[in-house]
């Protein structure tokens, strides 16, 4: 760990079925810190519908903006997120297959488009962000791919601060503006919460690889920076 | 979604032969027949709202007949959405379901009777609403919706009896009311089965254990539902499809898990209708192997990996003669030959490598290596946004596993380069950016004269600024070295050559959109503001130069990346800075068949008055007869077209969307409707 765990965000990238279906959860997950207090609820995205469907998103706080390439099914996180947010999720694909967008606040599902048009786009935010910000810069990813219908907790953590969190694999999780959006190290933990299979995360920065696990077991580290 | 359906059903199956107090399949489905649910006035829902869609978390069965049962009480069944998708909810469109009906989820549940069934909705936001504009009610964007039902609860006439080891549809119909405004009273009632189209067949040279029959919708990878088979080898699919009248619904069907694939091309099955029997289908012995590598851009190489590429492994459906045996001969119109099947999906991670890794079976990690009779290889299509379509040889090596020996990779190994060009241009506003805020300008480009769109790219305005520019890969025009030769092109090649080649799809012409992404009371819109600017018809860049062979003593791994084009089309977009306000429009097809019939709204380049298709109705939206179908967009004047099965079946209508009466910067003005032309 790089520093003392300042703030915790408890962001949900599953709904409430989901966390019904895991019997909740045991001691010693990053979800039960004791008496840290959570900061106010953050917003993460699931894009959904007929598996496999490409998409990109474009998804932006009020800091940083991100480009994800990926295909249904995929959590998008963002840590040390600065609201408010917005994101614009296009399907990559001629066809009819369904792309839903859930935008959700904390553990509860707040908003839900969807498409089934040609290259249809879904839109979704949190509060008014007027433009879309630059670029992440740096632009620091953990990308979770496999096990693909695992579910993990995560604490991720800058030379400062570390945030945890909790979603579905497969995953995108993006660090905005880490060490303040300077140089410094970042790094991973990733815990299963049910063990359903070999952990595959990948950590780029700037869309370089800088740390990679493959059939990982319960719980891995990554570093980078 | 429907994929999952597929699984859990293959799930169901495994669980009833574990229980032993006795099991049952339930394949749901839901449907919403034309007329079943309407507006307050009675009028058609597409006459003033654009889309309606439920939140659906789960449906209940309990044997008790009272409807009043209280909700934690003992013997709800539940059914959920299908989890392996990662959402706890499938958001339903009412507006397609009364074509056809969309399978939920299989699952398996006690053997019994049930009295009644519940619709579950999310307690959060229960469903949403798209109205058209209207004096009531700020039109074209989402709203949730307000119930007005406490409980969507609907008894079984006569019981619905879940027999031990088998699978039953249980079809549910939602109807009702919906408005004034946002609100809605749904109405549930359990429906025919016979909305389903009943598909059997039997399997010689199985394994029970890992021999499936998937269904497909025709010429697509779009899985609707699979099974496994019973111990006698037989199977039966209950399948969404369109009555005789409307003409059925195609499928394609593949057998695999054990040995070689099965297909059958392009059949027919119809709701209210006989079963469809695909008679014996006889599995080939085979060993499986797995089809694996990477996909790079072909102007880089291998330091620049595509993150969702898409791989289709393609079968041709042979039983008829006449048919081809090559998928990668393509029609004169550039597409796979029709009786092909897409027996496998894969898309590419954000190092480029496929299969995605996981816990969820990939079809390319056991593909037979004995093909069916008369059929040398199998066709790879790998396709990616902005990259040149292309067709790769998927044949048995010299091992015992797969190799692609089109690919150009060191050993024939299945990774591949993508072609592309690139596009680039302007998009200029009428004055400065006087928002104080960055605008962002959606840039699509599609192929010239068609809906279909290749890429698309944002160019940002900076406040205080005129001008955005953007540039994006696309296609390149002609080919270059993977030139398609005319014996590729049309009809099974007379000699085949003996230096395997592969199929580059080329796109020589294209139509650019641009589309202002709007807000509106600080909520993001899908529907621009701003008025939607075209170009039509501008040239594709031409292809890379092919490389030159640089002399080595040790052979690369890799082909040599193509140098990237310099020479790309320019774009020049005009937007009006002052936001238009966004206007609605409905109106009438003649003749509408569900399955056929489709509806395209297109702009106008200014500069030479050529069509640019913008929008068009969503698949199984227009119902028969009514054949309503509706569109938002910026209020402007467009042309609507009347299309069957993607040709235009009649001239464009022109029509003009009304502005809103008031439309001060930022788009702060209710929009209008507009009563548009009969097609």
């Amino acid at each position: 760990m790089l520093g003392s765990v300042r703030s915790l965000a408890v962001i949900a990238g599953l709904a409430i079925m989901a966390l019904c279906g895991c019997n909740g959860f045991g001691a010693g997950q990053a979800t039960t810190p004791g008496s840290t207090p959570n900061i106010a609820q953050q917003t993460s995205y699931r894009v959904v519908g007929d598996l496999g469907t490409p998409f990109r998103a474009l998804i932006s706080d009020s800091r940083s903006s991100w480009q994800v390439f990926g295909t249904i099914p995929t959590s998008i996180v963002i840590v040390n997120d600065s609201p408010p947010d917005r994101i614009v999720v296009t399907k990559m694909s001629n066809d009819s297959r369904l792309l839903s967008l859930e935008l959700i606040l904390g553990f509860s599902i707040g908003t839900l488009d969807s498409t089934v048009s040609k290259f249809g786009t879904v839109v979704a935010g949190f509060r008014k962000l007027p433009a879309f910000a630059p670029a992440a810069s740096p632009d620091v990813r953990f990308v979770v791919k496999g096990p693909t219908t695992g579910l993990f907790t995560a604490l991720i953590e800058d030379e400062t601060m570390g945030n945890a969190l909790m979603s579905r694999i497969p995953a995108v999780v993006l660090f905005d503006s880490p060490n303040g959006g300077g140089a410094g190290r970042v790094d991973g933990i990733f815990h299963q919460v049910s063990f359903a299979g070999l952990f595959d995360i990948d950590l780029t920065i700037d869309g370089r690889l800088v740390d990679s696990v493959t059939g990982g077991g319960l719980s891995v580290t990554l570093k980078g920076g | 979604m429907l994929a999952v359906v597929g699984i859990l059903l293959l799930g169901g199956s495994r669980s009833q032969a574990a229980s032993s107090r006795g099991k049952g399949v339930v394949q749901v489905a839901f449907n919403s027949p034309p007329g079943s649910l309407t507006t307050a006035d009675r009028a058609a829902i597409p006459t003033e709202y654009r889309r309606v869609l439920l939140n659906v978390v789960a449906v209940r069965l309990n044997a008790s007949s009272d409807l009043e049962f209280p909700d934690r009480g003992k013997g709800w069944v539940q059914i959920l959405a299908p989890a392996s998708a990662g959402s706890s909810l499938v958001q339903l469109d009412l507006e397609a379901l009364q074509n056809l009906p969309f399978l939920f989820n299989a699952v398996s549940i006690p053997a019994k009777t049930y009295g009644q069934v519940e619709l579950v909705l999310n307690s959060v936001n229960p469903g949403i609403v798209v109205p058209l504009c209207s004096s009531a009610i700020e039109g074209c964007m989402p709203k949730s919706v307000t119930l007005t039902t406490n409980k969507l609860r609907a008894l079984f006439t006569d019981g619905y009896d879940v027999t031990r080891n088998t699978t039953q549809p249980l079809v549910i119909s939602i109807g009702g009311t919906l408005g004034p405004g946002t609100s809605m009273a749904p109405v549930i009632t359990p429906g025919d089965s016979s909305a389903l189209g009943l598909v059997t067949g039997t399997v010689t040279n199985f394994n029970l254990k890992t021999t499936k029959v998937t269904a497909e919708f025709s010429g697509t990878n779009q899985i609707v539902a699979a099974t496994k088979l019973q111990k006698d080898g037989t199977f039966s699919l209950n399948l969404p499809a369109l009555d005789a009248s409307g003409g059925g619904t195609f499928y394609d069907f593949y057998v695999s898990g054990n040995g070689g694939y099965v297909v059958r091309s392009h059949q027919q099955v119809f709701a209210s209708g006989p079963p469809l029997d695909l008679l014996t289908l006889a599995v080939p012995s085979s060993k499986l192997s797995s089809i694996n590598g990477a996909v790079y851009d072909g102007c880089v190489g291998t330091t620049k990996p595509i993150e969702g590429a898409t791989l289709q492994l393609f079968v041709p459906d042979t039983t008829d003669p006449a048919n081809t045996t090559d998928c990668d001969h393509l029609t004169p119109e550039l597409t796979i030959p029709s009786n092909c099947v897409v027996v496998g999906t894969a898309n590419t991670d954000q190092l480029g490598f496929y299969p995605l890794l996981g816990s969820i079976p990939q079809a390319f990690n056991r593909v037979p290596t004995t093909l069916p009779s008369d059929v040398t290889h199998y066709a790879l299509e790998i396709s990616a946004p902005g990259y040149n379509t292309t067709l790769q040889q998927v044949a048995k090596g010299t091992h015992a596993g797969l190799n692609c020996p089109t690919a150009g990779f060191k050993g024939d190994t299945c990774s591949f380069n993508l072609e592309h060009g690139y596009l680039e241009g302007t998009v200029a506003l009428s004055r400065s950016n006087d928002t104080g805020n960055t605008l962002d300008v959606m840039v699509n480009a599609e192929d010239s004269g068609t809906n279909k769109i290749e890429n698309f790219t944002f160019a940002r305005i900076p406040a205080g600024e005129t001008v955005g520019k953007f540039s994006m890969p696309v296609p390149h025009g002609t080919p270059g070295a993977a030139t398609i030769a005319s014996s590729e092109i049309s009809g099974p090649s007379a000699s085949p050559s003996s230096t395997p080649t592969p199929v580059t799809i080329p796109v020589n012409r294209y139509d650019v959109f641009a589309v202002v992404q709007d807000l509106f009371g600080g909520t993001s819109q899908k529907i621009s503001g701003h008025l939607i600017t075209a170009a039509a018809g501008i040239a594709a860049p031409p292809p890379s130069p092919t490389p030159t062979p640089t002399p080595s003593s040790t052979p690369s791994s890799s082909p040599s990346p193509r140098a990237c084009v310099t020479a790309t089309p320019s774009v020049s977009l005009s937007v009006l800075a002052d936001c238009a306000g966004q206007g609605s429009v409905y109106g009438t097809v003649s003749g509408a068949n569900p399955a056929t019939t489709s509806v395209r709204l297109s702009g106008t380049d200014e500069t030479n008055g050529t069509p640019v298709q913008i929008d068009q109705t969503q698949p199984n939206s227009i119902a028969s007869p009514s054949g309503f179908y509706n569109f938002c967009a910026p209020a402007d004047t467009y042309t609507v077209t009347h299309y069957e099965s993607g040709s235009p079946a009649a001239s464009p209508a022109p029509v003009t969307l009304a502005a809103p009466s008031t439309t001060p910067t930022p788009c702060t003005g209710s929009c209008r409707n507009t009563v548009g032309p009969s097609l």
